[in-house]
């Protein structure tokens, strides 16, 4: 049996269990109006599928703690089907499909160590480390950009994924990216 | 190294009450300065007070407003005070909250709340610059944003109607909770943005230490730019009114698996010989927040409760 926890110990980035799905809350905001009751207002995401919910909650009013762990794993490989990641205390292997990689494969590189979190002992997402060097393996050269003033060009990475970078970027070059919005950071040097 | 409070802010603020009192002084009020330490809290279902011991004794409660040491204070033949404190709520903690906060309370001898939001109200404009404050009623602000009658509504019908406009409503037991909910939601974030706005006339159910008159609390809000800043009343001078209502607000306490709170009897004595007056509690850090465009509480503090 999870923990139970009341709203006045909501923090940012806990995992809550709401009719057996778990949800990371993103936002919480406490609310009283004159001197009525007070409530919470929040804001969660759902770790299985992404999917934002709001919710009122009563002030005081009890919640599930989810039983959600994150274990650091190395991706090993794909064979198509399934993407494998290796435990780095056990060793111990875990093939993971298309749903539960989908939200990181843009970013995904062989060798990168990862979060996968764990739902109940089941594995339901990947997190990326947030920043992530990657190789530009084709950008335009001589890109003039447009007339609305865009410094920006597309540029294919190692992953076969595409992202903005700025004009002086050339093929060869490694970038460091965000990989939670996918933006370019820096140019790194070797 | 620690984070450094805003003190561009914290001057604000400074000038601030420097200003109110200036204000205070010009209409003759006595500034006063009553114990923060009380063997008696103030009553009322939703506010929490922290209690503390003085060695061996019973609890000891901090206020959670000045409320009642003031209103004896009027009893005793102080005439119009005012009070610049700091007061304590358990549980409050937010982008506009901190558990320990600063109250700005004046009470004016022989106004009705009428009278005393026209004074508010050239307070703000004379010292901070606002515009004139407009007046609505509670009703008129239903009406208009959620086209219901918050006074006419059964029970059922608002439910129904809060749960079409909310999404994984809370279990709520009473009007009030949903009108507050409704409130809160739908229609504070649109109040005081032309100008400054007075909210009146509100429920029975809501009165708390208020008159009633033909059914409406003589009860009033202030908002500005989306915040409550003032809450103030036509004040109750009933002793055996109030000694009800304390008795209610403990029954409603305790089916809400709230402890009960003993009742300040010297408050309820205070009130025979209080003089009849309207009073008001102002957010002062709240206020500071509007004059610093501040979205937080923190920015106009110098440290908040965590690291208190």
């Amino acid at each position: 049996m999870a923990q139970q926890i009341s709203t006045s110990d909501f923090k940012k980035g806990q995992y809550i269990e709401i009719d057996n799905t778990p949800y990371i809350l993103v936002d919480n905001q406490f609310v009283k109006p004159g001197k009525g009751q007070a409530f919470s207002r929040t804001r969660f995401k759902n770790l299985e599928n992404g999917n934002v919910l709001d919710r009122t909650f009563k002030s005081g009013e009890k919640v599930q703690l989810a039983d959600v762990e994150e274990n650091s794993m190395q991706y090993l490989y794909s064979d198509g089907n399934l993407w494998h990641f290796m435990n780095e205390e056990t060793f111990e292997q875990l093939g993971l499909n298309n749903t539960q990689v989908e939200e990181v494969l843009p970013f995904l590189v062989e060798e990168t160590v990862c979060n996968v979190i764990f739902f109940k002992g089941r594995a339901i997402s990947v997190t990326l480390p947030n920043f992530m060097n990657f190789d530009i393996v084709y950008t335009e050269p001589g890109f003039k950009g447009d007339t609305s003033g865009n410094t920006t060009k597309p540029a294919e990475i190692n992953t076969g994924h595409s992202i903005q970078v700025p004009l002086f970027i050339e093929t060869g070059e490694k970038v460091r990216v965000d990989t939670r919005t996918g933006s370019y950071i820096e140019r790194v040097k070797e | 190294m620690e984070k450094l409070p805003n003190f561009i802010n914290l001057k604000i603020r400074n000038e601030t009450q420097q200003k109110l009192r200036h204000f205070f002084q010009q209409k003759n009020y006595l500034e006063v300065d009553t114990p923060l330490i009380s063997n008696f809290p103030s009553i009322d279902l939703h506010i929490e007070p922290f209690t503390t011991f003085y060695q061996n004794s019973e609890e000891s409660f901090l206020q959670t407003s000045p409320e009642f040491a003031m209103k004896r204070l009027l009893s005793l033949g102080s005439g119009s005070i005012f009070q610049i404190c700091k007061a304590f709520r358990n549980g409050e903690f937010g982008q506009i909250h901190n558990p320990e906060f600063t109250i700005v309370e004046w009470y004016k001898v022989g106004a009705n709340h009428f009278e005393l939001m026209a004074e508010i109200s050239e307070l703000f404009e004379s010292e901070f610059g606002f515009p004139k404050a407009k007046l609505r009623s509670y009703q008129n602000i239903f009406e208009t944003f959620l086209e219901i009658n918050p006074f006419e509504i059964n029970f059922d019908s608002l439910k129904d109607f809060t749960q079409s406009k909310v999404r994984n409503l809370p279990e709520l037991n009473s009007k009030d909770d949903f009108l507050n909910l409704l409130l809160t939601e739908f229609i504070e974030p649109k109040l005081g943005f032309q100008q400054p706005e007075f909210i009146y006339d509100y429920p029975e159910s809501q009165a708390a230490l208020a008159k009633i008159e033909n059914g409406k609390a003589q009860r009033f809000e202030l908002y500005i730019k989306g915040t409550e800043i003032c809450n103030g009343f036509n004040e109750l001078t009933d002793e055996n009114e109030q000694k009800n209502r304390f008795i209610q607000e403990n029954e409603k306490r305790f089916k809400a698996k709230k402890r009960e709170l003993p009742i300040d009897y010297r408050f309820l004595e205070a009130l025979k010989t209080m003089p009849e007056c309207s009073g008001v509690a102002m957010g002062f850090d709240r206020l500071v927040m509007l004059l610093t465009q501040s979205s937080s509480i923190k920015q106009v503090i110098t440290f908040d409760f965590p690291n208190a």
